[in-house]
């Protein structure tokens, strides 16, 4: 792995750093959660910087009084206690004034391999993506997500949640500018699109790289919601859909392609999944354990993958 | 505010009273005995000289800030508005209807509202917000009142918030609890009794005080003392559901009923007979 690699958590906090050099009117906000890029923020910025304590619900609804006297504020916690925690803040304080503000949950899916449910996100998708107004973004290495720092501080105001991998991982493209909602990071045919996000896309690139002769693309979604028109578009030149997710099938990945594709009267083909269930599996082990156990592992991607081309 | 007449405070209340009540009873449906129990405390902030409002700019960055947390209730305040010019008062006879200006919970489309409620507990973490972003810790800019119900201090977020409020030290804050002793299901003391609420936030390091809710004199007092001391600032205010009406005092199954057109005319009578204290 490239030296130069930083945890995404940091890649995207920096490039908020830059910009509050320039900026006065960002605040950002932690519910005890660190980073090695907070401690300069901490330094540098110390009446905009703030500990919140372990008050997730407090801190939405303070994060709101800032945001309605004109500031520009992020939120940024540990994935499980972000949103889930403070679902009716954001809900019924937030999206019901419109308010502008930008939600950073690190150690989405299984991150927290070893800490079993209380800090896993099965559902953070599915509960983020039908908040009215909420956009929805994973990158899946430091680059996309200063690219999606750099497009939110760049769009007009809206309502965000980022959803960032916990461990670190590899480049999936060496430079990457203006954030794409969508990104092609294996072309092989248009038989199969493996269609996946964040953690998952490295698990299934590494798939390709170690089953070469398996034909399939791999998709990465950078901006999971909304889903736009175009990239339905693009996956029509595509024979079969696996969506491959460490999020539960209800309510998760695919079942946001097949709500759009109803929606937008696509015909939904061939598509397949590779989720977790509700009912998820909990047992002490690494993420490999979880995703046997879960039916998500590389022999589950291998059967599914050679019973779609075959 | 010199030569404070009390007794035509005390006539204010009446007519605010009345015109919750007409509101209601055109639209059919609203709070009306949680309204009534914070009439004296509007009547205290927005009529003997405490709110420095601006109905000509509603956005005016000096304005202080009044946000009703409690926002079932939060409605008795739109005679209050359309009286101090912040809009039309025929708005009043469409509250709740189609295309009206008037929701039944508050939001800060209607001149004067500052925040959305309606889901309770939120009231004093905006209120931090909004005073940090402004760069309005001590208050040299404006005062934020928070009126919260003692139903809604079971909320666990009311207490993160108190705790972040008095660790930061926002002393331009006085939160102001309608303590009219009833939730949905019956009186706070049988359903889960929140022992002695003042020192509960006293605990929590707020200024801590308790008065009779429905004395304007003692509210205009208290709260003028809350501007001067150098923590955030709370108000326990005794008062009682449903004030000023008997078959409404204390009734929790009045929370969100409409009175029959008989029960309206003895209404309007007791309040407009009532003295209150």
């Amino acid at each position: 792995m490239n030296s130069d690699i930083k945890l995404m958590r940091d890649a995207f906090l920096e490039r908020v750093y830059q910009e509050m050099l320039v900026d006065e009117s960002i605040y950002f906000l932690t519910a005890d959660f660190g980073a090695f890029a907070l401690d300069k923020m901490r330094e540098d910025f110390p009446n905009r910087i703030f500990h919140m304590g372990i008050c997730e619900q407090n801190m939405v609804d303070f994060a709101a009084g800032l945001s309605l006297s004109g500031k520009r504020v992020f939120l940024y916690a540990m994935a499980p206690f972000l949103i889930a925690r403070s679902y009716e803040q954001i809900k019924a304080v937030v999206s019901a004034m419109n308010l502008p503000m930008t939600f950073i949950g690190v150690g989405v899916g299984l991150g927290y391999d070893h800490a079993t449910l209380t800090h896993f996100t099965p559902e953070d998708f599915a509960i983020a993506r039908v908040i009215r107004g909420m956009n929805v973004y994973t990158p899946s290495d430091d680059l996309s997500a200063i690219a999606t720092a750099e497009s939110i501080l760049n769009s007009s105001p809206q309502l965000s949640y980022v959803r960032l991998e916990r461990s670190l991982t590899d480049r999936l493209s060496l430079n990457i500018k203006n954030l794409p909602d969508w990104r092609i990071v294996h072309n092989n045919g248009s038989s199969l699109a493996v269609i996946s996000s964040g953690y998952m896309t490295h698990v299934v690139k590494k798939f390709s790289i170690s089953h070469p002769s398996y034909q399939f693309s791999i998709l990465d979604i950078l901006k999971n919601y909304p889903i736009k028109q175009d990239l339905l578009t693009s996956l029509e030149i595509y024979d079969s859909l696996l969506i491959v997710e460490e999020q539960s099938i209800q309510g998760g990945m695919a079942a946001s392609f097949c709500e759009e594709l109803i929606k937008h009267t696509k015909s939904i083909k061939n598509i397949y999944t590779l989720a977790l269930d509700r009912d998820i599996q909990i047992e002490n082990g690494n993420r490999e354990k979880l995703h046997e156990i879960n039916n998500i592992s590389y022999i589950d991607l291998e059967e599914k993958i050679k019973g779609i081309l075959s | 505010m010199a030569n404070l007449d009390f007794e035509v405070l005390k006539e204010k209340a009446k007519w605010l009273r009345l015109s919750y009540l007409d509101m209601v009873m055109n639209a059919g449906q609203g709070h009306i005995p949680s309204g009534f129990s914070m009439v004296e405390i509007l009547i205290s902030l927005y009529y003997s000289g405490l709110v420095k409002y601006s109905s000509k700019d509603p956005n005016d960055e000096y304005r202080d800030r009044v946000i009703v947390s409690k926002g079932h209730a939060a409605p008795v305040l739109y005679p209050v508005l359309a009286d101090l010019g912040y809009f039309d008062t025929d708005n009043l006879n469409s509250f709740t209807q189609e295309n009206s200006l008037l929701s039944m919970y508050p939001d800060p489309k209607i001149p004067g509202i500052e925040c959305v409620s309606g889901s309770l507990g939120h009231g004093i973490g905006l209120a931090s917000g909004i005073t940090v972003g402004m760069g309005n810790l001590k208050g040299d800019k404006f005062h934020t009142y928070v009126i919260l119900g003692d139903g809604e201090c079971y909320e666990g977020s009311v207490w993160e918030s108190a705790f972040f409020a008095a660790a930061k030290n926002i002393e331009s804050i006085t939160v102001i609890v309608d303590a009219n002793q009833y939730c949905i299901l019956g009186s706070i003391e049988e359903c889960l009794s929140q022992g002695d609420l003042k020192s509960k936030w006293e605990a929590f390091g707020w200024d801590a005080h308790q008065v009779n809710g429905h004395s304007i004199e003692e509210l205009h007092t208290t709260l003028k003392n809350c501007k001067k001391t150098n923590k955030p600032s709370v108000i326990i205010a005794n008062t009682l559901k449903g004030k000023g009406v008997s078959f409404m005092e204390g009734q929790h199954l009045w929370h969100n009923r409409t009175p029959n057109k008989q029960e309206y005319e003895i209404a309007r009578t007791e309040i407009l007979n009532g003295n209150i204290k």
